[in-house]
């Protein structure tokens, strides 16, 4: 049941394939809405509403949609590393730590983009197989659909995946149904993951903290020294 | 492993997986709507059902038994790995950051299971030896955030079209069944036209395949080509040093169909046109190395620090060698910290300040005091002792030009271009070696030096007992009713020659620094304190605000120091003293002093110009690869600003004409003309190039003389002579003439350097704009080119940009294709900061659909190849080449006369080559594009390798890369050196260099070394068996060969300084004396008073434009001098949509003021506030801060306008970028060609897209704001 939804959400969260599009639009019912019927009411209803929208938009606004969306929109990343690391160092050894939870369920890396067969050139294969980054929420779901261990690795990162919806519902998209359904089937969130999102998704994601140790002592910086330098140089500085 | 990759899909479409294709999608979806046949905008996808039922992203793992039926998991705990090897890599791979930064800087990519985790500074470069500080290691934050680009969720990872142009073009591709019959049908209806055009900037991308994309292109290009002729077809690449192939991967394309290639430092406003001017070199600088042995530094208008980050590190520490380090800058700036001595001059007046100190340098060091290294060096190294004419104006004189060996009688070769000095032997006119008279001809051989020989030239004729004095009027600008300013009575001494009257070039310096000599007639100042004259430092004061004391005090520091180091004084200039109107004469004003003190051609002093500025090192190489000057020749090249002046409609917008500018002692030239006027002047006499060049297709031009039965130049000077031709930039509005096709990549043309943005959104794309301004009163309107009352809007038929970021220019084009980063593709780096080439490699395979640039034009090199087939064939194409530097064409137009002027009648009886554009015709078989690009061909080993005039053939470096390439087999290459990989093009680059083959580099001073009859070869002697390969590159950053490709020498190890070889080894500059220029006699530059460096104020929009505010409810406003320096926390546009740097200051797009400005309007630190002027508005927040000087304003130049920038109150659009508020003037000084150093080269001359003189009108805005 856990299997089908996150399977059913991984198809619908890449971009829409005229397949795809075609079967949501199957008046007779589709498999997708099928599919999405057996499962339970939590997640049939947002994947029904979704898959309503996705049969009855033509499919040019439905690309558009998607480019927007999940290409040219920061918040609505699918690479779900980004919300907790940003652009930051950090981030390559998060992805690493999915790649790592993959290889322990037994699956190994396939060949990166640009080198079917598998035959890595100068450059070694970069993703695993289909050409895309480890934290790609499709590929995470795909994962989550064959291995119970896929479950868990969702439940590590639910705050990330909350912040994504609040961003694609803020954003008055769709495709926050999808997201939702998936929410369904995992645990709600604790109360750090609350802390989480409430952090990131004040402030967005991180920013780079090596190298940028202060110069001068912290009182200096924070400008509480005001007998030190004249007015105006200490607002710039508290800034 | 079946994959549905979204966009690759669609290969699967086979027999065996018949997935549903465009049409079936459509018809397969009765609850679609009937407007939704275009369901074919999406790939076909794998069967839903088959998706579900099976794993998409992962293959079990474990090893299958051979029946299998049993799997095989071996292990278990590989997981504690992870943390084991947490600090330890699979690799570490050497690369660099391209194209937009001149730091070249090699950087560690490190990678763990193949994800880039970060990158570090190299720490390998070659030893400067032991005197002197490393390079290692070279860096700053925004390259050591790059490695975020990889994976940034806003990366551009697939080919994008926007929506509506690809709903047309599968429906008319589907229809007709043939792309480019595709192409032309929706290009042809004007409303289908309208309505993707007018999309652009306003989203609507959907995603698409490469196989798709590049067929679309090439149609594109084919089209363009067979209907309006290739140089229709332009591209727009710049900066190439700093990722050399991925730049000649697009310009070869280009050159072998005969598009038009659009230089990019003239446009950027970085080149600095004294340089050619000056020197007759576009721009050789010395490598920061070279800075630590320069014992007085003067900044002024580079911020090292910011700009020069990972070279500043010299600077600091030739202080601990005693260094002193002066900084002029209006704003207490960044390198402002470093100074000794801090010369805050208003932003502008630079000039005026050079002037001063160039009087008391003058004065005191060549008419109180005689310095012997000074004298002999100015005697030597510059036009200084050469003899001018002067002419009757008036009551006085003025000069006109420079006495030549045909004015003393002489009929032989060269003689009208061989200048003539004085000699003190004989008392006598004598003609030295090395004038442009010795460099072509056969008698020139082995005379083109700068050994005087017994000639002893005479550097004043003052006080001689043959001559005498006459009054000299010379132009001053900081007076007077128009931008020509007013004249200033002086004198100088002549003697007479045959019937003419003649004086030094010295003595017109003297009389142009208003240094008085007893004797002379005319006004002259009563001492230093004397401001009622210009030229004097308490006249420099009052427009400078630099106190006068303090500009002699430097000036006389410079020169001393000057005079004790013997010349290692230097002057390190960049932006903020380049990017003027008038930057030439500033430029001019500071190069006076570095000749004067002798500092020029000497380590550790002369010129430092550091904007943009670069060096592809291997650049014979290069070019060869870059140009396919290998397969045919010449390329198109243009001049970037006059193409987008032209064709963004921004000289539609005037409020002044050329004639503003000239000085009333001028002979009225350009009354009744406008700058439009003179560029079309100028593309007629062959002096600037112009392409589009004809207002015919040049392909149909050849097919027209063929019928005719006479050859094409012929028979184009005919129709031309016959007025039923015309060139294009004679009527650019004229359908026929737009330029239809622009490929952009390495570049975001839009966000970064579109001076003038809001123009090119209304007529080059046809999209909305915020443009401000009326057009051009009817008093304003050409006199020769042709207005249509109605301008076009939406020229462009197709905008390609290869990116791998989303920037500007990827919003506003039709099609986006994903670009491999600098961390996914080999490529060579090199820069004229240091003296080494490196190498770009991948790190990881260009992941997702992206590729290298290299790839991407292969693909569309073979689409087009195979719809050239059936649509164009092989067809005759005449380039019209303008007259070019370091050729014969030089001599083309003696004296710096204007020969539409002798002629009497416009243009008559035009000769190519001399009055005209040379006509050249070119065999293009361009089914046979991609085979070509894909091979080196013939010409490298028949007319071999030219570089700054220096030709010869490279024979064993072609061996050596048939050896190492491979070669083709088959097709129109059959046989030649493979060129078919990135690292090939590399291999070739390096192979056909001297700065990287010293056998190379041997045969080309061989070359030289006829010509000049001075000893050159023992400069790459010591490596003349060195050849740097690629894989070189890719252990080690590599020390460079000494080649004449420049000018400089680090033969010994020793720091590249330009200009040394000349000074060293008696080689000519490349001018009309062969000496570096203090005059220079071009009717035009006469015309503008610049045949002497002078100040001139930047230009007064307060005057052109008058009232700019809106006065709107009495809201308070304030007008201001608007600066867009470059950003600490960008380059350019790149790294200012990073979060990191995002975060080391405000984020988005920011204007600094000054607080008094501030409180003028009302507005506190980060308040929003808007910037307006007629070309545009800006919306974003203030910096209040006491850094900046009152009146002036900064707002840092590239921030792409989608990132924080919120919409307008007075446009309602989004506030604009930086270059919303610029606009394109053209200084007609820069068009001059023809003529010694005034002769066009590709990015060596040309107007200047400059932006420094506008001012903008700031009042503070609602503080609500709205995205």
């Amino acid at each position: 049941m856990t299997a089908g939804a996150f399977k059913l959400a991984s198809v619908l969260l890449q971009y829409p394939t005229a397949a795809v599009l075609a079967d949501a639009r199957d008046a007779g019912g589709g498999v997708l809405a099928a599919e999405a019927a057996r499962l339970p009411r939590s997640s049939a209803v947002p994947l029904g509403r979704f898959l309503g929208w996705l049969g009855s938009t033509p499919s040019a606004d439905v690309a558009r949609h998607y480019v927007d969306t999940f290409d040219l929109r920061r918040r609505c990343s699918l690479y779900l590393t980004y919300y907790r690391y940003g652009d930051t160092r950090k981030r390559g050894m998060a992805m690493l730590g999915y790649l790592t939870a993959y290889r322990a369920a037994g699956f190994e890396p396939g060949p990166g983009p640009g080198e079917a067969g598998g035959t890595a050139g100068g450059a070694a294969g970069t993703m695993v197989a289909g050409g895309e980054l480890p934290d790609y929420l499709p590929l995470v779901l795909d994962f989550a659909a064959l291995d119970p261990q896929g479950a868990r690795l969702l439940r590590a990162h639910r705050a990330d995946l909350e912040l994504l919806l609040r961003a694609l519902r803020e954003a008055r998209s769709p495709y926050a149904d999808v997201v939702e359904a998936v929410g369904a089937h995992l645990p709600g969130l604790r109360r750090s993951d609350q802390a989480l999102v409430r952090r990131f998704w004040e402030s967005g994601p991180p920013a780079e903290e090596v190298g940028q140790e202060p110069f001068a002592p912290p009182e200096y910086l924070a400008g509480r020294r005001a007998d030190i330098f004249p007015t105006e140089m200490s607002l710039e500085a508290s800034r | 492993m079946a994959k549905a990759v979204p966009g690759r899909a669609s290969d699967q479409a086979g027999p065996d997986n018949p997935g549903p294709g465009p049409d079936d999608a459509g018809r397969a979806a009765p609850g679609g709507r009937g407007g939704d046949l275009l369901a074919p905008l999406l790939p076909a996808g794998e069967p839903v059902e088959q998706l579900l039922r099976k794993a998409q992203y992962f293959v079990p793992g474990g090893a299958p038994s051979p029946d299998f039926r049993e799997v095989h998991r071996i292990g278990g705990r590989g997981a504690e790995a992870f943390y084991r090897e947490r600090w330890h890599h699979d690799k570490v791979v050497r690369s660099t950051h391209g194209v937009n930064c001149t730091g070249s800087c090699s950087w560690k990519v490190y990678v763990k299971d193949g994800i880039i985790t970060w990158e570090t500074q190299q720490t390998d470069y070659p030893s400067t030896g032991p005197d002197s500080p490393e390079y290692e290691p070279r860096g700053c934050p925004r390259g050591a955030s790059f490695s975020w680009y990889t994976y940034s969720p806003s990366r551009v990872r697939y080919p994008y079209v926007r929506g509506e142009l690809l709903q047309f073009w599968r429906e008319a591709k589907a229809r007709l069944g043939d792309p480019v019959r595709a192409w032309a049908e929706i290009t042809g209806d004007p409303e289908k036209s309208a309505r993707y055009k007018q999309a652009r900037g306003k989203g609507g991308f959907v995603r698409s395949t490469w196989d798709e994309v590049t067929e679309l292109i090439a149609a594109a290009h084919v089209h363009t080509v067979r209907e309006y002729g290739p140089d229709r077809v332009a591209g727009f690449s710049p900066i190439p040093a700093m990722s050399q192939v991925s730049y000649a991967a697009g310009t070869r394309f280009l050159s072998l169909i005969g598009g038009t290639i659009l230089s990019f430092y003239d446009w950027y406003a970085d080149l600095p046109p004294a340089s050619p001017q000056v020197f007759g070199d576009q721009t050789d600088v010395p490598e920061s190395g070279d800075w630590w042995n320069s014992s007085y530094l003067i900044l002024w208008g580079t911020n090292l620090p910011i700009t020069r980050t990972p070279d500043a590190h010299f600077m600091t520490e030739a202080r601990y060698r005693g260094q002193k380090v002066v900084v002029v800058s209006p704003d207490y700036s960044d390198h402002t910290k470093f100074a000794d001595d801090w010369l805050a001059a208003a932003p502008g007046t630079d000039g005026a300040l050079a002037m001063a100190m160039g009087h008391v340098i003058l004065t005191e060091f060549f008419r109180d005091r005689r310095v012997p290294y000074f004298a002999d060096y100015v005697r030597t190294y510059t036009d200084a002792p050469f003899l001018v004419t002067l002419r009757e104006h008036g009551e006085a004189y003025v000069p006109d030009r420079f006495l030549t060996a045909a004015d003393l009688g002489d009929t032989g070769e060269g003689a009208r271009h061989k200048t003539a000095v004085l000699d003190a032997a004989t008392g006598g006119p004598a003609i030295p070696n090395g004038s442009l008279g010795f460099r072509f001809g056969e008698a020139g051989l082995g005379r083109w030096n700068l050994r005087l020989g017994d000639i002893d030239p005479v550097l004043t004729l003052h006080g001689r007992p043959d001559g005498s004095a006459v009054p000299l009027d010379l132009p001053r600008f900081d007076t007077g009713a128009t931008e020509g300013g007013t004249s200033v009575r002086r004198g100088v001494p002549v003697i007479r020659i045959g019937d003419r009257l003649v004086t030094t070039v010295f003595d017109l310096l003297m009389a142009q620094y208003a240094v008085p000599r007893d004797g002379l007639p005319g006004e002259w100042p009563a001492g230093y304190d004397d401001a009622a004259t210009p030229g004097t430092p308490a006249w420099q004061e009052a427009i400078t605000s630099v106190p006068a004391a303090a500009a002699a005090r430097v000036a006389r520091e410079f020169a001393r120091n000057a005079e004790l180091s013997r010349g290692r004084s230097m002057i390190a200039m960049g932006a903020g003293t380049n990017h003027w109107f008038h930057s030439d004469e500033i430029y001019r004003t500071f190069l006076t002093l570095i000749m004067l003190c002798g500092c020029q051609g000497v380590n550790g002093g002369g010129w430092a110009h550091y904007v943009g500025q670069e060096k592809v090192r291997p650049l014979a190489g290069w070019q060869q690869m870059a140009f396919a000057l290998d397969w045919q020749r010449p390329p198109r090249h243009m001049t970037g600003t006059s193409f987008f002046y032209t064709h963004t409609g921004q000289w539609r917008y005037e409020t002044f004409g050329p004639d503003e500018l000239a000085s009333p002692l001028g002979r009225g030239l350009f009354a009744g003309q406008t700058f439009a006027d003179c560029l079309a002047r100028a593309s007629r006499l062959g002096w600037t190039p112009s392409h589009p060049a004809f207002g015919r297709n040049p392909l149909d031009l050849c097919d027209e003389a063929a019928r005719a039965g006479v050859p094409v130049a012929d028979y184009l000077v005919g129709e031309l002579a016959g007025g039923r031709l015309r060139f294009a930039a004679e009527d650019p509005d004229d359908p026929a003439n737009w330029p239809r096709v622009l490929t952009v990549w390495r570049a975001n043309l839009l966000g970064s350097s579109g001076k003038g943005m809001e123009y090119f959104m209304r007529h080059l794309l046809g999209t909305h704009d915020a443009v401000r301004a009326q057009e051009s009163p009817e008093t304003l309107r050409p006199a020769e080119v042709i207005w249509r009352d109605e301008a076009p809007r939406g020229k462009l038929d197709l905008l390609t940009a290869i990116d791998f970021r989303m920037t500007s220019t990827c919003t506003f084009a039709d099609v986006v294709l994903p670009a491999a980063t600098w961390y996914e593709k080999h490529d060579l780096s090199s820069t004229d900061m240091h003296p080494f080439v490196h190498s770009f490699n991948p790190a990881i395979a260009p992941p997702w659909e992206t590729r290298t640039d290299f790839d991407a034009f292969t693909a569309i090199a073979r689409d087009f190849s195979r719809l050239a087939a059936t649509h164009l064939g092989t067809r005759t194409d005449v380039v019209a080449v303008p007259l070019t530097h370091d050729t014969p064409d030089e001599l083309a137009q003696p004296g710096g006369r204007v020969p539409d002027l002798l002629a009497g009648s416009p243009d008559a009886a035009p000769v190519p080559g001399v009055t005209m554009p040379r006509l050249v015709t070119i065999e293009r078989d361009y089914p046979a594009t991609a085979a070509k690009m894909a091979a080196l061909g013939p010409l490298t080993e028949t007319l071999g390798s030219s570089v700054k005039g220096v030709t010869w053939v490279p024979g064993h470096a072609v061996d050596y890369l048939r050896r190492a390439n491979g070669t083709v087999r088959g097709g129109v290459a059959d046989g030649r050196p493979a060129l078919t990989r990135d690292v090939h093009l590399a291999e070739a680059i390096l192979a056909l260099s001297g700065t990287t083959n010293g056998e190379v580099a041997l045969q080309a001073w061989q070359e030289l070394e006829k010509r000049t009859g001075v000893e050159l070869t023992d400069l790459a002697a010591e490596r003349a068996g060195d050849r740097i390969t690629f894989a070189d590159t890719q252990v080690q950053p590599r020390a460079v060969i000494t080649s004449p490709e420049w000018s400089g020498s680090e033969t010994g190890g020793r720091r590249y300084s330009p200009f040394v070889v000349n000074v060293e080894r008696m080689k000519p500059w490349h001018t009309l004396t062969g000496r570096m220029h203090f005059f220079l006699d071009h009717d035009w530059m006469a015309e503008y008073g610049e045949g002497l460096p002078a100040y001139r104020p930047p230009l007064d929009y307060r005057r052109h434009l008058g009232e700019l505010g809106l006065a709107q409810d009495g809201r308070p406003e304030i007008t201001v001098r608007y600066l867009t320096p470059h950003s600490k926390w960008s380059i350019h546009s790149e790294y200012q949509d990073n979060l990191h740097m995002l975060r080391l200051f405000r984020g988005g797009p920011v204007i600094w003021m000054s607080p008094a400005d501030a409180a003028a309007i009302g507005a506190a630190d980060n308040d929003w506030i808007e910037a307006w002027n007629r070309n545009g508005v800006v919306t974003c927040r203030a910096v209040v801060s006491h850094r900046m000087p009152r009146g002036t304003v900064y707002m840092y130049h590239a921030k792409d306008r989608h990132l924080m920038t919120p919409k307008s109150e007075i446009s309602g659009w989004h506030g604009g970028s930086d270059n919303s508020l610029t606009r394109l003037v053209i200084k007609p000084t820069h068009l001059i060609g023809g003529y010694a150093q005034f002769s066009y080269a590709f990015n060596y001359y040309g107007p200047t897209g400059n932006q420094r003189d506008e001012i903008a009108v700031i009042r503070k805005r609602s503080q609500e704001v709205e995205f």
